[in-house]
């Protein structure tokens, strides 16, 4: 579309990080609209969260990407890659592939907020990419914003320039210009040899039926166009380049090539998702590159549960599913595995539990899987007694207490960012999750860093949750793994009706073994339909019993009036009847709903 | 020559009882209530005429039966309207059982015996509880003394054969008041006792009390919400009514139904409800009425001034025809006939169906009689008392799997 001669002094491939709700997303919308890309009644708030989840719940998942021509003040037009990037924890991942593919960073701070845990991790994941991050103040229209003091603090806190950061309002439109400016001065044009061999990193990926894999590239050296013979290096998969292009929003522009410092994308029919990884990298056949570029650092799972169809006849589509959301999440694992209780289904591994819920929702609402999900695990070290040793991703596999010498735990580093009414309350729910302090330190008066190191296994249980409402919303979090220390760890099995069912075993802390039995106990009393027969509900530790619920037998299921000759009615009646019942899935002779198996495990922090 | 039922649905009521979901309106005016009967008629001609070919000179009906909403309301002119209508168009068997609800209170001696010389020979009368306090929360019409009243009326006008109903599992009832009022109404002596739960239908206000599940707004329509039975006590209350009533010369055919057992051959039973729970021909005439003939299904709309519209058009007044297949018929012929105390003879349904009770339901039956839910007796199958209790549960498993819910089509393909 653009005829423009895309020199590389003219190119800004750029990215906004921020903390979850600082603004992000706005004012990325800001700019696209300041320079033009969209007519109004193609601009919708937020363009760049395309996806559903992201839009409800207002936060972005997957990267995006956006190219942008803007006529900078010297009069001059510049290509502005933007790369939208996820603001949450657990997607880190994400934000470390898109900054591969920047050569500057826009951070946005709240002015009413200040500098957030996220903030800095994510700060600090820039410039650990050699990144240039300059910062913007946002959200300066509200009454409460105190944009002197936020950039005192981004000096104090990160350690960068901010006093002459751009104070901005991406709601009302104010300072856009100004930000846009910056990107062009302050943000370094690409570097790279045009001439050289080929060498372009995948930094993400999406599917399209009609056209393969659309592989979204930022070029280092070289030049690729349509019809190139390409190699991607670490798969060693050789394809045909057939389509070549930049990123409109919500839309790909094609062009006929793309050279050294561009970002874009280029389609080949690639059919086979694996042969187009992110992070790899691509080549000319003909005239390969020495060698690849080191890609990103591979972000390990930390959360596993088992995903299961709710009819198992749909196992073949869950693999499907999960293989193409793998495409461009790469930080999503998966491998086959089979339950007593539940049937086939796959063993996952997520970046924490927000990723997880996300995957979860993507499967159900892009992919239409009904879905059961187990208790989700962290990685455990079990050492044997025979000396071996292994690692534990699904409690069901844990051998008997007489062959464990001892179990390892992860923990991570945590870093709580609150205001000081709350340091108490926030404290006290660390030690209640055998958190062990490290330190508090004060930025200001206003804001405390607590630094506690706390059992991963701790953290994804509603550990965000129980903070949120502990500090009313004030709290934020952030944490990192420290390593591995051993634990008194012991496997809690639940019984329904004296059959365990493998789906609901987790490992726990001894100490909190007895509470947490007793609280499944107490939901799944909740969420099993009474029966015809008594069920007795037990949590049990090695074939030990320490806490029981039961299901009092059903003692009155009657179709109720006659409804003179309208049996229609009651067959509808008994057709809800049985319609409830496939909506179950059968552990010995007991029927339990499918989201009870979620329900229990979202064991709630209300006391 | 084939059974046939008719039903006549007068949706009339003096007012609306808190508990009530049955089509029906109250503060009608009279010439509307006139309007509605003179659809009614033009309906009963045009549904004879509908036919099938040569099937109305096969049927004889054995049973009428007037069901409201409260058909007593009504002026007894125009029941004998409805009544004579059916006699001209239909081949009525002069030994045919001839139903009218009543509610006390909206009938007089001369009322009675009104009905009593046009050719009603049965009434169920309303009588729902026998304690004032309960029929005030109902929000019933009547009191305790209007009962009395109506039913002396009804044997001096002549009827000996008289249903009442009464409910059990009221609010704020207990075991012990609730076998007051049975008692009571067992000592009038009446030839039949439909005896139910209450149960809290959505749309009324009950279930606004007590359907929801929240906190009941405080003073819907000035009821105190006095908390329902557990279901203890209300199980408890159903057996001591079978209990009860056995020894007072009652039998029980049906799980809420029982009848006076003086010579043994159910001469009280209720002819109309046997006719739905054993599948035979019936038609109903009048708003929302439902039919069966020859194994179709079918039900009149639903709007009353789109019913006086219609004029008996049977083509505008049927809705949701539903032709039964096998399976259907098979399915209703369990759950209904499960309802009766006689239960499902392995024979006649063989005879009936042409495939043996074993072959379909072999395993469910064994299941469910391994539970104490189903037994045998006299080489039918019938539910145990604790299968009563939870009939709703039982009676599910005997709907039959369809064929195409065991291949779903799936959504998310492949799309390579």
């Amino acid at each position: 579309m653009s005829t423009l001669k895309e020199q590389q002094k003219n190119i800004r491939n750029f990215c906004i990080v921020a903390h979850i709700d600082h603004g992000k997303s706005t004012l990325a919308d800001r700019l696209i609209e300041h320079t033009g890309v969209l007519t109004d009644r193609e601009m919708q708030d937020q363009v760049l969260d395309n996806m559903d989840i992201e839009r409800e719940r207002g936060i972005t998942i997957k990267s995006q990407c956006v190219r942008m021509v803007y006529r900078a003040q010297d009069g001059e037009e510049y290509i502005l890659n933007m790369i939208d990037t996820p603001g949450h924890v657990d997607f880190g991942y994400e934000v470390s592939r898109s900054l591969a593919a920047c050569d500057g960073a826009i951070l946005v701070v709240d002015a009413t907020q200040g500098v957030e845990a996220q903030t800095l991790a994510n700060v600090y994941m820039a410039l650990d990419h050699g990144l240039d991050v300059f910062p913007v103040i946002n959200k300066i229209d509200l009454p409460s914003a105190e944009p002197e003091k936020v950039k005192d603090e981004i000096e104090d806190v990160i350690g960068i320039e901010a006093q002459d950061a751009p104070l901005i309002s991406a709601k009302t439109g104010t300072g856009i210009e100004e930000v846009l400016e910056a990107v062009v001065t302050r943000i370094p044009a690409p570097t790279g040899d045009a001439g050289a061999p080929l060498k372009a990193l995948i930094f993400d990926s999406t599917y399209d039926s009609y056209r393969g894999v659309i592989v979204f590239v930022r070029l280092t050296d070289g030049v690729i166009r349509n019809g190139m013979r390409v190699r991607f290096m670490q798969s060693g998969a050789e394809e045909e380049v057939v389509e070549t292009g930049t990123f409109g929003p919500g839309r790909f522009i094609p062009c006929e090539e793309l050279s050294a410092g561009m970002v874009g994308y280029f389609t080949a029919s690639i059919k086979n998702i694996r042969n187009a990884r992110v992070g790899d990298t691509v080549t000319e056949s003909a005239r390969p590159c020495a060698e690849a570029l080191p890609g990103y650092k591979k972000v390990l799972p930390m959360v596993y549960c088992g995903f299961y169809p709710a009819d198992n006849a749909r196992y073949p589509e869950l693999r499907d599913a999960l293989e193409k959301l793998q495409l461009n999440d790469a930080s999503l694992l998966y491998e086959p595995e089979t339950s007593q209780a539940l049937g086939f289904g796959f063993r996952c591994g997520f970046l924490g539990l927000l990723h997880l819920e996300v995957i979860e929702e993507r499967l159900s609402r892009e992919y239409n899987m009904d879905l059961v999900t187990t208790a989700p695990s962290v990685i455990y070290k079990v050492h044997k007694t025979d000396g071996s040793e292994f690692e534990l991703t699904n409690p069901s596999n844990l051998p008997d207490p007489s062959e464990i010498e001892y179990m390892e735990e992860p923990m991570v580093k945590g870093e709580i960012m609150v205001t000081p009414e709350y340091v108490g309350p926030i404290m006290q729910l660390c030690q209640e999750r055998r958190g062990v302090y490290v330190s508090t330190d004060y930025i200001e008066q206003s804001r405390a860093v607590l630094k506690y190191d706390l059992p991963l296994n701790e953290v994804i249980y509603d550990f965000f949750d129980a903070l949120k409402s502990r500090s009313r919303g004030y709290a934020s979090f952030d944490y990192e793994l420290k390593g591995y220390v051993r634990s008194d760890l012991v496997k809690l099995d639940i019984l329904i009706n004296k059959e365990q069912v493998d789906a609901l075993s987790f490992i726990v802390h001894a100490d909190g073994a007895y509470e947490r039995g007793r609280k499944m106990c107490e939901k799944l009393k909740e969420e099993i339909p009474r029966h015809l027969f008594e069920i007795p509900i037990q949590a049990a530790i090695g074939g030990k019993v320490i806490a029981r619920e039961t299901v009092k037998a059903l003692r009155k299921d009657v179709l109720a009036k006659c409804y003179g000759g309208d049996i229609t009615r009651k067959r509808k009646l008994l057709e809800k009847q049985k319609e409830g019942k496939k909506r179950m899935r059968q552990i010995g002779s007991v029927e339990i709903p499918q989201n009870a198996f979620l329900n229990v495990l979202k064991l709630g922090d209300e006391d | 020559m084939k059974e046939l039922a008719l039903y006549v649905h007068v949706p009339f009521c003096v007012k609306k009882c808190y508990y009530c979901d049955f089509l029906s309106f109250a503060e009608i005016a009279p010439e509307d209530r006139t309007a509605y009967v003179d659809a009614v008629l033009e309906e009963i001609s045009e549904a004879a005429a509908a036919l099938p070919k040569q099937s109305n000179a096969q049927y004889e009906v054995s049973s009428i039966y007037f069901g409201g909403g409260t058909p007593s309301s009504m002026d007894p002119y125009q029941i004998a309207r409805l009544l004579h209508q059916m006699q001209d168009y239909y081949r009525v068997s002069p030994e045919a059982e001839i139903t009218l609800e009543v509610n006390p209170g909206t009938v007089t001696l001369p009322k009675l015996q009104e009905y009593y010389k046009m050719g009603i020979n049965r009434l169920s009368i309303g009588a729902q509880s026998m304690m004032n306090h309960d029929l005030m929360h109902l929000g019933r019409a009547h009191s305790v003394a209007d009962f009395y009243e109506a039913y002396r009326n009804a044997r001096t006008a002549g009827f000996r054969n008289i249903s009442v109903d009464v409910m059990m599992g009221l609010p704020g009832q207990t075991v012990g008041e609730y076998m007051n009022t049975l008692r009571e109404l067992a000592d009038c002596h009446p030839e039949h006792i439909s005896a139910y739960s209450l149960s809290v239908e959505e749309g009324t206000p009950y279930y606004e009390i007590y359907g929801t599940g929240r906190e009941a707004a405080d003073n819907i329509l000035g009821l105190s919400k006095l908390p329902l039975p557990e279901e203890e006590a209300e199980r408890a209350m159903y057996h001591a009514t079978v209990n009860f009533l056995v020894s007072m010369g009652y039998h029980r055919y049906e799980i809420s139904n029982f009848a006076k057992n003086d010579d043994g051959n159910g001469r009280y039973e209720s002819r109309h409800n046997k006719a739905y729970w054993t599948r035979g021909d019936y038609l109903g005439f009048g708003l929302g009425a439902s039919s069966m003939i020859a194994n179709e299904r079918f039900s009149n709309l639903r709007n009353l001034a789109d019913y006086v519209e219609a004029k008996g058009d049977t083509k505008t007044l049927r809705k949701d025809r539903t032709e039964l297949g096998l399976k259907e018929q098979i399915e209703e012929y369990m759950f209904l006939g499960l309802r009766m105390a006689r239960g499902i003879s392995p024979a006649a349904f063989e005879e009936t169906f042409d495939v043996s009770l074993k072959a379909l339901y072999g395993e469910v039956i064994d299941a469910l009689a391994a539970e104490g839910l189903l037994a045998w007796e006299n080489d039918a199958l019938v539910l145990t008392t604790r299968g009563i209790d939870v009939s709703n549960r039982v009676l599910s498993y005997f709907l039959l799997e369809d064929e195409e819910d065991t291949a779903e089509a799936p959504e998310a393909k492949e799309e390579a």
